[in-house]
């Protein structure tokens, strides 16, 4: 290994390809990426496969740019391999799998959710936090116990993200999805005035948003004012998250909480996640909202932390995992 | 069951490049996205042959695009790259 090794990253689980380089000294040295927007409804996953194609060497040799470094300077090669959409999975694997085989470079494997929790803390200084992982694919609650990020409450069907997505295509207020920094949810549920009944569903440490998705879309339908169905949704399904947050810090005594994931931009949930915390004396860590979304930079970060601790992959057992969880997955970098 | 089947065979001005496509795709096709289509994939030197079979023609069409954009992407990002970082 070099004495400052700088590792290549690469995102492609869903809607972003994202190129990151990173060296060991916790430097982002690039970051570019690439987003895939659909013109109407939601990610179509070979269309966004296609897209990536089709910018995947644009985005590599900004980022290569960017670093000042040529593909001498790199050491390795990381990849996202999963969880995500099989398709975008696939290109960033083919692109990732290339790269390591043209210039013979090692392989690693990283999974999706354990790099937005690594970049949390590289940025952060978060050591040891029960996470909150809220994205357009993934709700959970995470901490690290004997070697892996155990799983302490996650949603039984949507993530919340696609929740809050849906729910905005569905009631015509999407896209854009974001409107002056909020979630177009958030921002309309601010100018509501009245909570309606919606479902409030935890069961056990685990969330389920599929009925309160169904029985919000049936209140705006019913002529409910938009305002007040989003504020009530909102408040719901942001309390549920919480709640089985505030599970898991029981469950776990973590003394920090670390907030990842694009849902994580909500200055609405950072806002009730910061309460409830206070209650229990526990520090609370916002990954920075650019980091708080997919991006490559995690990926080559939790890459390097893996290869310093011997994690490769031959390329030709590379293989995407389109439902790889994160309490699949050895941390040898964290220490009991 | 009729079976419907494509066969490409791309030759490469750098064997390198053929090798780097070969190794690149060879876990896609191990590990395939359905079962709707399948693929053999062979190397012989600057050559990529594929065969793709299906049983409809949307599965043929989906699968054909999918390899072909893998490549292309595959081997206009180490080609730039080459040219620009030597």
């Amino acid at each position: 290994m070099s004495s400052n090794i700088i590792v290549l990253g690469i995102e492609s689980t869903a809607h972003t390809f994202g190129c990151g380089i990173v060296d060991e000294k916790g430097n982002i040295l690039a970051d570019v990426r690439g987003e895939y927007t659909p013109v109407k409804g939601g990610i179509h996953p070979r269309e966004a496969s296609q897209y990536f194609t089709s910018i995947a060497h644009t985005i590599i040799r900004k980022a290569l740019s960017e670093a000042k470094v040529t593909m001498k300077n790199i050491d390795a090669i990381a990849v996202a391999l999963g969880p995500g959409l099989g398709p975008c999975l696939r290109t960033g694997a083919t692109i990732a799998r290339a790269l390591a085989s043209y210039f013979n470079k090692p392989l690693i494997p990283v999974n999706h959710a354990v790099a937005h929790i690594e970049i949390g803390k590289l940025l952060t200084g978060a050591k040891d936090p029960l996470v909150i992982y809220v994205s357009g694919g993934n709700t959970l609650i995470t901490a690290y116990a004997k070697g892996r990020y155990r799983i302490f409450g996650e949603t039984l069907d949507l993530a919340l993200g696609n929740t809050l997505d849906v729910f905005a295509r569905e009631a015509g207020i999407a896209p854009p999805y974001i409107i002056e920094g909020y979630h177009v949810v958030d921002y309309y549920a601010n100018k509501g005035k009245n909570i309606l009944d919606l479902p409030y569903i935890v069961k056990g440490q685990d969330v389920s948003f599929s009925g309160l998705l169904t029985a919000a879309l049936r209140l705006l339908r019913e002529g409910y004012p938009l305002e007040d169905v989003c504020l009530s949704f909102r408040e719901n399904a942001y309390n549920m998250v919480v709640e089985v947050a505030e599970r898991g810090l029981a469950h776990t005594g973590k003394k920090e909480i670390l907030l990842v994931g694009g849902v994580a931009a909500s200055p609405i949930l950072r806002s009730k996640v910061e309460t409830m915390a206070k209650y229990y004396n526990v520090k609370v860590y916002l990954t920075p909202p650019k980091y708080s979304l997919d991006n490559g930079v995690m990926i080559a970060w939790t890459g390097l932390l893996a290869y310093k601790h011997g994690v490769t992959i031959p390329i030709d057992e590379s293989y995407v995992k389109q439902r790889w969880r994160i309490d699949e997955v050895d941390i040898p970098w964290m220490e009991e | 069951m009729r079976k419907l089947k494509v066969s490409i065979e791309l030759e490469f001005t750098d064997k390198k490049i053929a090798n780097t496509v070969y190794n690149a795709i060879l876990p896609e096709i191990r590990n395939p996205p359905s079962k709707r289509a399948t693929v053999e994939l062979n190397l012989k030197d600057n050559k990529i042959s594929l065969n793709i079979s299906a049983t409809t023609i949307s599965s043929l069409r989906a699968a054909v695009n999918s390899y072909l954009r893998w490549i292309y992407s595959i081997s206009e990002t180490c080609r730039k790259l080459v040219k620009e970082n030597g």
